[in-house]
């Protein structure tokens, strides 16, 4: 019995701090949102890297890409995290490399999520994330594809 | 536009955008982009002194400030410059120049044209050595970023190609591709290296230098084998370069007089003009794991010498020499907060992989006994780095060296008869840098 109970108290805290876990919880709600301008409906991991990075320029329809980003912040960290494969430290420094090196522009970062939602629906080519309360639409969801 | 002026317009622009929250960014097309940065080193060291007058009292002369503007010109098209002044002992001066100047204009992610003053690609850092505050340390390992070299690596006029290619699990592949000419100066710092590949006594004195061509290529593979954080990059170039020197005798009597003619009887009239062929290899890796940089480059230099002068005046080891120089190091980041960094480093350069030991140098005259230590530079560096405000940076930094290649003899490093060149073998280097950038 105590074994049991044991097992059961082990297991509601596993249980519970997933559910605690923040980042996790963020995640399910991150949704990649693009201007309606944009052709494409979905987008792989490496797409989102590549726009990220500002290695991907341009839309298949020659649109170019414009970059939106939040500044700081838990969503920030997971999105570049699961996506950019980088921490905000770096995502900034690579981004400040570009700058200082003639490498590129940074993206347009906003605190507000409404702003960015903003942005992305009067800005050709413009792709964002936001959580999917923020979502209106003024944008297109661009799946993520797995 | 004089110097003074500049410097002082760049930096007053500095400040005055400091005032606002980051830096001017109007993120539409045809609107421009402002950044900028300023920084103000300190060094010291207890022997030899290293790119300035760092013994003793220790150097100021060791700053850089920066500002650039870039806009979207249009859709396919983006243009920007970066003016740069800074001072590092005899280098610099604070003299306006342009950091790099480019149009860069996009047909496919693949295929990407730039024209202009372009930052050179060599090695995994070269392309932001100016830019303090993306690094750690203060100085990055010598041996494959040389502070005598920044002049002819930091960037150069002409055109090239960029490109990204997805390839699959193999990962995410750069290509640079970049064809011109790189800029040297008669007083910069890969003359005064080349004053010092002879013996002091000759005196020899670079009048000017000229590049024939130079050529850089890069491949990067990002997320390399499916590996998150790895970085494998390959590169090779190359310079082509003469310079045309002077050269007095020992005992001071010029060998030409004020029209060139020979009044000398030990060197061959037929020509002064140095002919200098540089192709370098390069490999390296970084690998990023959360808050952890690991990085390691390897170089390997071939030089081809064409030095036409007699082997009465020259030692006959400097005639028409073709050697291989050697650069190593590796180096470790960690972030521990939002506001400190440490890192380490420890990197080691051979002048010539096959006379690592500086004997063969000796034997040949063109190093005398007990001096066989510049041929080599091997360096520890640890390296603090605390993040006071997004824009403020301060890094303290040591170095414990064993070796005196890639430094200059005019900076102090010369015996107290005046003309030998000296230096001690085990030295130590302190340095001190603030940074700010918006």
């Amino acid at each position: 019995m105590r074994r049991k109970c044991l097992l059961g108290f082990v297991f509601l805290a596993i249980v519970g701090m997933y559910y605690s876990f923040p980042g996790i919880a963020v995640a399910d709600d991150l949704i990649v949102i693009g201007n309606r301008s944009v052709p494409a409906s979905e987008l792989s991991p490496t797409d989102i890297q590549n726009i990220y990075l500002g290695k991907k320029k341009m839309w298949d329809n020659g649109v170019k890409v414009e970059v939106a980003t939040l500044g700081g912040g838990e969503l920030t960290d997971r999105f570049l995290k699961a996506y950019v494969k980088k921490n905000s430290s770096m995502y900034n420094k690579y981004w400040k490399k570009q700058v200082f090196t003639g490498g590129g522009k940074p993206p347009v970062t906003f605190e507000r999520e409404k702003d960015l939602v903003e942005y992305v629906s009067k800005t050709k080519g413009a792709v964002g994330y936001v959580t999917s309360q923020s979502y209106t639409d003024s944008v297109k969801i661009l799946a993520v594809m797995h | 536009m004089n110097r003074r002026l500049a410097t002082l317009i760049i930096f007053m622009l500095g400040m005055a955008f400091s005032s606002s929250v980051q830096a001017l960014e109007l993120n539409e097309t045809g609107k421009v982009d402002i950044h900028g940065f300023i920084t103000q080193g300190y060094l010291f060291s207890d022997d030899n002194n290293f790119m300035a007058d760092t013994e003793g009292n220790g150097s100021t002369q060791f700053n850089e400030i920066g500002i650039n503007f870039s806009s979207d010109v249009s859709e396919r098209l983006r243009m920007g410059v970066q003016f740069i002044a800074r001072d590092l002992g005899k280098m610099g001066n604070q003299a306006v120049t342009i950091d790099w100047a480019v149009a860069d204009y996009s047909f496919y992610d693949w295929l990407n044209l730039r024209a202009g003053k372009i930052k050179f690609p060599h090695g995994l850092y070269n392309t932001a050595r100016d830019v303090d505050m993306l690094r750690t340390f203060i100085f990055l390992p010598q041996s494959v970023y040389t502070e005598g070299w920044r002049d002819s690596l930091n960037a150069g006029s002409g055109a090239g190609f960029y490109g990204y290619v997805p390839v699959g699990i193999v990962g995410s592949l750069t290509y640079i591709a970049f064809g011109g000419n790189a800029g040297m100066k008669d007083d910069g710092g890969e003359a005064r290296l080349l004053e010092d590949q002879v013996p002091k006594e000759l005196q020899l004195n670079v009048l000017a230098m000229d590049t024939k061509r130079t050529w850089g290529s890069q491949l990067i593979l990002d997320s390399a084998f499916s590996i998150d954080g790895l970085k494998l990059l390959g590169g090779y170039w190359g310079h082509e370069f003469t310079a045309d020197c002077s050269v007095i005798n020992g005992t001071g009597s010029p060998l030409f007089d004020a029209t060139n003619t020979l009044v000398g009887s030990k060197m061959d009239t037929e020509t002064r003009v140095f002919d200098i062929k540089i192709r370098s290899t390069t490999a390296a890796l970084e690998y990023s794991w959360g808050n952890l940089i690991f990085a390691t480059e390897y170089m390997q230099n071939n030089y081809r010498l064409k030095l036409p002068l007699s082997t009465r005046v020259l030692p006959s080891g400097m005639i028409n020499k073709d050697f291989d120089a050697l650069a190593y190091y590796g180096s470790l980041t960690y972030r521990f907060t939002d506001w400190f960094e440490l890192g380490a480093y420890y990197s080691e350069y051979f002048a010539n992989k096959d006379d690592k030991d500086g004997a063969e140098s000796v034997a040949e005259g063109t190093v005398k006994a007990g001096q066989e230590h510049v041929k080599w530079l091997k360096d520890s560096c640890v390296a603090l780095r605390f993040d006071l405000t997004p824009n403020w940076i301060l890094k303290l930094e040591t170095h414990y060296v064993d070796g005196a290649a890639l430094m200059y003899s005019d900076d102090g490093n010369i015996a107290a008869d005046g003309v030998t060149t000296t230096y001690e073998r085990y030295w130590m280097l302190y340095g001190a840098k603030l940074s700010y950038s918006f």
